[in-house]
């Protein structure tokens, strides 16, 4: 019996993670794990392009076996439907969450991986509030340009505009009830062009 | 004898601010909190933004202020213009707290880039120029250099319209009471607005409905944006809205968002674009919508 209500506990906490129609966020999805392990699993996801391509659940081995799959299952990548003369985009560079953020105060390198949100393990938006004030701007975009999708073409590219390649400063992504994606008005966040 | 009046004189401004201080700070970390939730919750940022400004915080009462209710209230400040930019008393206090920032050395590139943005957003552009000359070495988000009223009183909702150079905008007056229309909501450059924009024009009776009757438009002053989105799109009907409160039926804070009116009233709405199904159930959705708009 108490076996159930446990995991009943568990499968409510995977899916509270789950806003809208997908969007998850590191935070909430791994909010009952301390946050020195959150911050040891998001550091060593691996994203190539704005995808999760590997994760370590090392950081995790507290997890039941149940709660660790629910967590896979949220950042695990999908097939995206197909627009119309959109050729798939080329595979890039590599690199682990942690070496992205190298150089980043810890604090606010945690802070940021908390903040990271996905759906089917695409970034979708990410909480840039600390990470504009720790770095220089040209570190800034680097970072923001790595976990953007290849191949967008967002018509507004100057460097000194708020939307850049893939990604636009202050909002984020966002989905309420029946609502569809969309990019919403936040301050200090990022939104994605996975966010469609 | 001297020292004592020293010393009265730095007790009263103390005690001056203390008070005061202490309700600027509490204020000025509900803002904060308010602002901070994920999603963020405008309505409590400017309920939250109201004790802020009963607070009473004068340049002269800044001076005395310690640097953790400073920093404090021009983030609270900086917060609540961003989500309601035409409030131009925030405006006004993050400008006050940035001075006093400035004054003691505190200010960052960022906080002048959040200055010149709460500016454009109230719309007060000669404040944004005047930045822009006084700090020559930021790299501030690009503006207009002509500002130009319409000369004809047509009637309408007031707006800004973006010239193909960007470098000219003009307030004319949106007529939007007459027939069946689209109002598409968005930031310059979203890329779920993109997505949306593309999967319409990719078949032709969305296409034709977004070019035929849609008007799209953006509380975002983003002259060179909006020109930009024209161009790649060939959608000529963008404009920048004066201010949001001269659409009080439509919530600026999403992009995209559809609203389908006709005879001027909102008849239905969409929200954003992407999420299961792809952009053929996307483009089938927002036909319907139409249709029940135009019944």
């Amino acid at each position: 019996m108490k076996r159930i209500v446990v995991l009943s506990f568990l499968v409510a906490a995977a899916s509270s993670a789950v806003a809208g129609d997908g969007v998850v966020v590191i935070q909430d999805l791994l909010k009952d794990v301390s946050a020195a392990d959150r911050a040891a699993f998001a550091g060593a996801l691996t994203l190539g392009e704005g995808r999760v391509l590997s994760a370590n659940f090392k950081a995790l081995k507290g997890l039941p076996d149940d709660r660790l799959s629910a967590v896979k299952a949220a950042l695990a990548p999908k097939a995206e439907p197909k627009r119309k003369g959109k050729k798939a985009p080329k595979a890039g560079k590599m690199a682990t969450l942690s070496e992205l953020l190298k150089g980043v105060p810890k604090p606010v390198a945690d802070e940021f991986m908390d903040g990271l949100s996905f759906i089917d393990g695409r970034v979708t938006s990410a909480v840039t509030g600390g990470l504009k004030k720790a770095v220089p701007e040209k570190r800034y975009r680097e970072i923001l340009d790595a976990l953007a999708a290849p191949g967008t073409k967002v018509p507004h590219l100057t460097p000194k505009g708020v939307c850049g390649n893939g990604w636009c400063d202050d909002s984020a992504c966002v989905s309420r009830g029946s609502e569809r994606r969309h990019c919403e008005s936040s301050q200090d966040s990022t939104c994605y062009s996975t966010c469609k | 004898m001297l020292l004592d009046l020293q010393i009265a004189a730095v007790l009263l401004l103390t005690a001056g601010c203390a008070s005061p201080e202490r309700r600027a700070l509490a204020a000025a970390r509900r803002v904060s909190e308010a602002a901070d939730r994920m999603p963020p919750e405008r309505a409590a940022v400017a309920e939250a933004a109201k004790g802020l400004g009963a607070a009473d915080i004068s340049a002269e009462r800044l001076r005395v202020c310690a640097t953790e209710t400073v920093a404090a209230v021009h983030d609270a400040a900086a917060s609540a213009a961003f989500y309601r930019p035409e409030s131009e008393d925030m405006v006004l206090l993050e400008e006050r707290v940035l001075d006093e920032k400035v004054r003691r050395g505190m200010r960052a590139p960022r906080d002048l880039k959040r200055m010149f943005f709460a500016y454009m957003g109230a719309r007060m552009f000669d404040r944004a120029a005047a930045l822009r000359t006084r700090f020559p070495e930021v790299e501030f988000p690009s503006m207009p250099e002509r500002f130009l009223v319409a000369s004809s009183s047509a009637p309408g909702r007031p707006v800004y319209a973006v010239e193909a150079d960007w470098k000219t905008v003009e307030r004319t007056a949106l007529p939007l009471d007459r027939g069946i229309r689209v109002v598409m909501l968005l930031f310059p450059g979203c890329p779920a607005a993109e997505a949306a924009t593309e999967d319409l024009l990719a078949e032709p009776a969305t296409a034709r409905a977004l070019r035929e009757g849609a008007i799209l438009l953006t509380e975002r002053f983003d002259a060179e944006g909006v020109a930009a989105w024209k161009r790649r799109f060939g959608l000529g009907s963008f404009f920048i809205a004066r201010r949001a409160s001269d659409f009080p039926e439509f919530n600026f804070a999403a992009s995209p968002h559809f609203y389908f009116l006709k005879d001027g009233v909102v008849r239905s709405e969409l929200t954003g674009w992407g999420g299961p199904g792809g952009p053929s159930v996307n483009r089938a959705r927002w036909l319907a919508e139409l249709e029940r708009a135009a019944r």
